[in-house]
């Protein structure tokens, strides 16, 4: 694959670790945990941006992917925003469990819960609240995720897009998995525009890949093979915070590099 | 107002995750769905459900007058009154 290029207009994101972050200002003066560890608590992000009815029935993680989605859109300078790309490996597995646990107890199965399961959730309400209807696109991928949304973007901006907006999402697994995962899935959520275009552009992003010259054999560790440690890492190479990271996947190794403008 | 009103309008409440309103806010007659609290068709999914599991009646979806039963808190409650009294 040749590197790609990218010019990364706007970035935003939340979760427990870090707050709500809604613009490259709040992102540079944001603490960040480098403690990080399996977080269990009640914090939901700031939804003030919706009215209360339309986020009532919204999951944690759906709540943080809008909250991304919208402060990197609203930030994103005088470029449209082409159709949103949100990518996330475990999706709404919280509403799904539920869903799961109703059957098993034999109970009526909540209908909010069946709706709001599906893997396209986050992107299917962002259109909706920005009566968008454009066609959009939900990714998962066992991993390199990111990397997948960011190939997809390149082949939209070379179609035409002006920009393209990335929405990465995670919550943490919901506990009838932790038991038996011992997983280290963070909840967070960020988003970010990319243009070719580089006028009043934050940095320049270039994603290379190369393959493995051999395939590894599949990771034992359970807990990294499941991990959200390298999204993680991408956010802060994105918030600024290293400069290039290497990340092996399971066939090619992908070379990310960010340079400030 | 009587016990199955309030019970109705406090299921609502609490299935829907209407945390921004009071029992006292639902008025008896109002619509529920399109205006008044402008519900829609998950919801009314919803509230079916939680009715069929509080009061253990079984709700037939292809009946005729349902959505008319599902009017207003008082067409539900006159409606779950004559169920539980079949």
């Amino acid at each position: 694959m040749p590197e790609l290029t990218f010019y990364m207009k706007s970035l935003a994101g939340c979760g427990p670790s870090i707050g709500c972050l809604d613009g490259i200002c709040a992102i540079k003066e944001g603490k960040w945990n480098e403690e990080e560890s399996i977080i269990v608590c009640d914090w939901s992000p700031d939804m003030s941006f919706m009215p209360p009815r339309k986020f009532r029935r919204l999951s944690r993680l759906s709540k943080m992917a809008l909250y991304a989605a919208h402060h990197a859109s609203m930030g994103g300078g005088q470029a449209p925003i082409g159709a949103p790309i949100f990518c996330s490996r475990y999706g709404e597995l919280q509403h799904t469990v539920q869903v799961l646990d109703a059957i098993i107890s034999e109970e009526p199965v909540s209908p909010m819960d069946f709706s709001y399961s599906v893997y396209n959730t986050g992107q299917g309400l962002f259109s909706i609240l920005n009566e968008d209807e454009r066609p959009a696109t939900a990714i998962s991928s066992r991993g390199s995720i990111i990397e997948e949304a960011m190939v997809k973007a390149a082949a939209q901006l070379f179609a035409g897009d002006e920009s393209v907006l990335i929405v990465y999402h995670e919550d943490q697994l919901p506990e009838v998995y932790e038991d038996l995962l011992n997983p280290e899935v963070l909840p967070v959520s960020f988003a970010f525009v990319v243009s070719h275009d580089c006028k009043e552009a934050l940095q320049k992003i270039t994603l290379s890949s190369k393959p493995k010259i051999k395939v590894e054999a599949e990771e034992t560790n359970i807990s990294t093979r499941i991990s959200n440690r390298h999204e993680r890492n991408i956010f802060k190479l994105l918030a600024n915070k290293k400069s290039e990271i290497l990340i092996g996947g399971k066939r090619l190794n992908w070379m990310w590099r960010c340079e400030s403008l | 107002m009587t016990e199955l009103i309030k019970e109705i309008k406090c299921l609502i409440i609490e299935t829907l995750y209407l945390e921004d309103i009071n029992p006292d806010e639902i008025e008896d007659n109002a619509p529920l769905f399109v205006e008044g609290l402008e519900l829609d068709s998950i919801d009314a999914l919803e509230i079916g459900v939680a009715l069929q599991k509080k009061y253990q009646i079984k709700l037939n979806p292809k009946e005729e007058d349902l959505k008319e039963h599902f009017y207003s808190v008082q067409t539900i409650a006159n409606y779950i009154k004559e169920m539980l009294s079949a």
